[in-house]
């Protein structure tokens, strides 16, 4: 593996490609190519990332989209083809990861098996030669903020899931590392577990108030925690953002089909007296004025439609339109209607237990608000 | 944890003591294989031990004063001292050449990390005899060594420093252990989750902290277990020092073997061979205690372990680069130069093998075939070892599916002891089962050899066997059972299409053991000697290239073997499919 870093590594790019943010960026990525086998695509490319001290910022997106490649290089274990991480502003991307003062939260958990839940968390600082009484007093507090006080003397193998979780959790915290990189640390818990662990970690990262970088596959879990994420496909940051503007306004189909779920309808936009109309086959929606004409994907929510069933006599109010039922899936808490109206098939969220409400065959008005319309290229 | 691969108690409407009759049937043949080949030879040297011998007749007194002799007698407390010393310093210094390797390959290569594991495991499949004959070559008054001092003039006489002495035994003991100690350290190491070592440098540990806080506690146990075996290996043979030690190099295995043969004294043999197994026994105890561990290693499915991205900055990283590097590459050579010394001789115009080359002659293979002692001892050796493999498969297959489906105390301690024959040093082994078949009557000669030959094949390809059942999904077998097939069948259509290459590489594998034997196989051939005890007896009388010729035929035909099997064994991994998931929650591998 040869690197070359010549471009990157004067002091000029510091200043010139990191400054604008360097004063509130805490880890920060520019350029950042890495690929593992020469000639295959890159499992990152030239990313660009900048992370705020204190927020908890998660990567989203599927497998093999570069996520944990990124996470991997942020900790040392990998070092970019090109590019310069940056963390509080001091170029680290050659910096050993012992060096580095950043803690990894490991898929695996990653605890040391011959060693006891004290000596585990002990582990770091011991390593930065912390006097003795310290380090005791320090894993005693480590294991109170994870709740797991007592069971020091466990091995690894006599703790459940949740509880490695959590001593790993206290093993990456104990040192006050500056940053905090979690790799789909809850992946391999069962679901009620999983949900109870997203809000102790999202209490734990106010509490200790240390920047958190999350790795996930799960959108749940990332538009739950975080305060801001990135959504990665093919080693690239698709959309950067708040959870809510990525939930409510994707920046592209990937987005759309990936966070929440979405109606996707190919349409072609017109302007009439400067209101931006979608014709999608037979019918036709108002969208948002700022749509530019042309051939264009609308993008819309499931839950953003809203359906009622149709009775005789009585007309369609303005931007509603006659479908008909062709599927209804009994959610739980809702149902999902499939709804065909002029060919075009829309899958409809309908809230409430009302499954006697639908039947197939029914014929219903589904209306829409054209601000909950999100205009997307071709 | 796992189920078992093969469900046994499946059938319906059997009652409660049907079941646990049929069960204690099937167990039937493992303990009285236990009890006849390993129980009985060992108690029966015991008995020989306390026995007396009188000019070569041994005498049913009992008697201490075997033991007493042992003890007392200054000699032999010297020689199982050295035994035990020079053992022990052969497995240490095999470590530290054999560890550092390991480790190297390990977490530095990545490309070419089996060619190099395939490396240092061919010399263990080229004949033992030959690889401490190369030594004798290399090391002798007229050896290559003092040919090319003379030929520099560093000396003016051949100097005899070289073989025949302490050292020689030591270097050429280690250099048969090296393989051992690199397979099981690097497997150790191997078995270390990567995750572990990212945690340790996350954690703000550098290299030697990560060592040795982590990957040591977590190999040393691994790398104990080479040092036992090359412990064992280098104390249960009696070759080495008989052929490159000379008089000051004796050590208590040629000893022991000489009371079985020219002395005749097999009650004093017995009791030297019982203290040695006893004194070996608390080394190895001492040993364990050493490197006993806590915690339980779980698969992981992290990513695989990548050289070090940040290394090959500064110079004191480059300075230790090419010191690993060397550590790597030089035992290597270590390893080769030997072989092809034999092989160079082979062709060698000359009856003598000093340099310089005297010229290319193929007249040494010529000579072979005219040799009709030879060839006779050639095909017994192939009878002994197909004779030994089919009795291995067969037995070893029967108890390997038995030791599947049970898992309690009982069992285990019998595996135990269906295994010991390998763990035996060879020439207890060997003692052992002469006494054995001697009180019981047998004319020695080829079926004694097979029989001893399957006392160690057995276990090595049921344990072969074992593994790879136990990593069988157990649903097929209980699907195919739910499909209507009894135990036969199932086994028949299920489970031995899926075992099959794991049975092949096992009866090669002991193939090989069987073929090359001769330390177990000097005790039992009678006036039947194999190949490789016919070659040692002719080289006690001075050797020819004729020898050379051998061996090289022998050792292409071994890498032929293997490579063949190689070839099989990858290409039946490919059709056999993906193997049972390690844990239900595999996370799949992201990013």
């Amino acid at each position: 593996m040869t690197v070359d870093f010549s471009s990157a590594d004067g002091p000029n790019s510091l200043s010139t490609k990191g400054g604008s943010d360097g004063s509130t960026a805490c880890v920060s990525l520019v350029g950042v190519t890495k690929s593992y086998e020469p000639g295959s695509p890159p499992a990152v490319c030239a990313l660009d990332l900048s992370i705020r001290a204190g927020e908890f910022f998660s990567l989203l997106g599927p497998s093999g989209s570069g996520k944990t490649t990124t996470l991997r290089i942020i900790a040392g274990f990998e070092a970019p083809d090109a590019g310069v991480v940056r963390l509080d502003g001091a170029d680290v991307s050659r910096m050993p990861p012992y060096r580095r003062d950043i803690s990894t939260v490991f898929q695996s958990y990653a605890l040391f098996p011959h060693m006891t839940t004290e000596k585990n968390i002990a582990y770091p600082l011991r390593m930065h030669k912390v006097p003795k009484p310290e380090i005791k007093r320090r894993v005693g507090e480590a294991l109170e903020l994870v709740s797991m006080t007592g069971f020091d003397g466990r091995l690894p193998h006599q703790l459940s899931g949740g509880q490695r979780q959590r001593i790993a959790l206290a093993r990456a915290l104990v040192s006050r590392p500056k940053v905090v990189l979690l790799d789909e640390p809850l992946g391999a818990l069962d679901l009620q577990l999983r949900q109870s662990m997203q809000i102790m970690l999202k209490q734990l990262q106010r509490e200790v108030d240390v920047t958190f970088i999350y790795v996930t596959h799960d959108q749940g879990e990332a538009l739950a925690m975080s305060d801001r994420l990135a959504v990665m496909d093919h080693g690239r940051i698709l959309q950067l953002g708040a959870p809510e503007d990525v939930y409510y306004r994707p920046a592209n189909r990937f987005v759309a089909g990936f966070i929440g779920k979405s109606n996707l309808v190919p349409a072609t936009i017109q302007m009439s007296g400067g209101r931006a109309v979608a014709s999608c086959g037979e019918f036709a929606l108002r969208v948002p004025d700022t749509a530019l004409p042309g051939a264009a994907t609308l993008a819309i929510r499931y839950e953003a439609l809203r359906a009622r069933p149709a009775q005789d006599g009585l007309d369609p109010s303005p931007g509603e339109h006659l479908g008909s039922v062709r599927d209804v899936i009994f959610l739980g808490d809702g149902l999902e209607l499939v709804v065909s109206v002029s060919g075009v098939d829309l899958v409809v969220k309908v809230g409430g237990q009302r499954l006697r409400d639908f039947e197939r065959g029914d014929r219903v008005l589904v209306g829409i608000d054209p601000n909950d319309i999100v205009v997307l290229d071709g | 944890m796992d189920s078992p691969a093969v469900p046994t108690r499946r059938v319906r409407g059997e009652s409660g003591l049907a079941v646990r009759v049929r069960d204690h049937a099937l167990r039937l043949p493992l303990q009285t294989w236990f009890l006849l080949l390993v129980f009985a030879p060992i108690l029966l040297m015991v008995v020989y031990s306390i026995w007396r011998s009188d000019g070569g007749v041994t005498v049913h007194d009992w008697t201490t004063n075997n033991y007493s002799d042992v003890i007392s007698s200054p000699t032999y407390r010297l020689l199982l001292w050295r035994t035990l010393y020079t053992a022990t310093a052969a497995a240490a210094l095999a470590t530290l050449i054999a560890f550092p390797m390991a480790y190297f390959v390990s977490r530095r290569l990545r490309r070419y990390r089996m060619v190099a594991i395939v490396l240092v495991i061919i010399p263990l499949w080229v004949s033992m005899l030959l690889r401490i004959f190369a030594w004798k070559i290399i090391l002798g008054d007229h050896g290559i060594l003092n040919s090319a001092l003379l030929e520099i003039g560093a000396i003016n006489t051949p100097s005899s420093a070289f073989l025949y002495t302490r050292f020689t035994v030591l270097l050429t003991l280690t250099y048969v252990a090296i393989p051992f100690v690199f397979i099981t350290s690097y497997s150790a190491l191997e078995r270390i989750p990567p995750s572990l070592i990212e945690a340790s440098y996350d954690s703000g540990a550098g290299s030697w902290p990560t060592f040795r806080n982590v990957v040591w506690p977590l190999a040393k146990q691994g790398v104990a277990i080479g040092f036992g075996l090359a412990l064992l290996l280098a104390i249960g043979d009696y070759l080495t020092p008989s052929l490159v030690g000379g008089l000051s190099g004796t050590m208590l295995g040629s000893v022991i073997a000489s009371q079985f043969g020219l002395v005749g004294n097999w009650p004093l043999g017995a009791a030297m061979a019982i203290t040695l197994l006893l004194a070996v026994g608390l080394l190895l105890l001492v040993g364990a205690w050493f490197v006993r561990s806590e915690g339980v290693l779980e698969a992981d499915a992290g990513v695989a372990m990548r050289p070090e991205a940040w290394r090959g900055a500064s110079v004191g990283d480059r300075a230790r680069s090419a010191i690993s590097w060397a550590a790597f590459i030089l035992p290597y050579l270590f390893l080769y130069l030997p072989l092809l010394v034999i092989i160079v001789f082979s062709f060698n115009d000359s009856d003598v093998q000093v340099l310089p080359l005297a010229g290319f002659t193929t007249r040494w293979y010529d000579a072979l075939l005219s040799d009709t002692a030879l060839m006779a001892a050639l095909r017994r050796t192939l009878l002994v070892g197909v004779g030994s493999v089919a009795i291995g498969t067969v037995v070893g297959t029967y108890f390997a599916l038995i030791f599947a489906n049970t898992r309690n105390r009982g069992m285990t301690i019998l595996k135990a002891g269906l295994t010991l024959p390998v763990l035996l040093p060879g020439m207890v082994l060997g003692l052992a089962l002469a006494i054995t078949f001697r009180e019981a009557g047998f004319q020695f000669g080829i079926p004694t050899i097979m029989v001893g030959h399957a006392t160690f094949v057995t276990p090595v390809i049921m344990l072969v066997i074992l593994a790879r059942l136990r990593r069988l999904d157990p649903s097929l077998a209980q699907a195919s059972m739910d499909c209507g097939a009894g135990h036969l069948r199932t086994f028949w259509y299920v489970i031995l299409p899926q075992i099959r290459s794991a049975l092949i590489g096992a009866a090669l594998l002991g193939f090989t053991l069987s073929f090359d034997e001769i330390i177990v196989t000097y005790f039992l051939s009678g006036s039947e000697p194999t190949l490789p005890v016919y070659i040692w007896n002719q080289l006690r009388f001075g050797f020819t290239p004729k020898i050379n010729a051998i061996f090289s035929l022998i050792g292409v035909a071994s890498l032929v073997v293997v490579l063949i099997a190689g070839r099989v064994l990858r290409s039946e991994l490919r059709t056999e499919g993906p193997v049972a998931p390690r844990s239900a929650a595999a996370p799949s591998l992201s990013a």
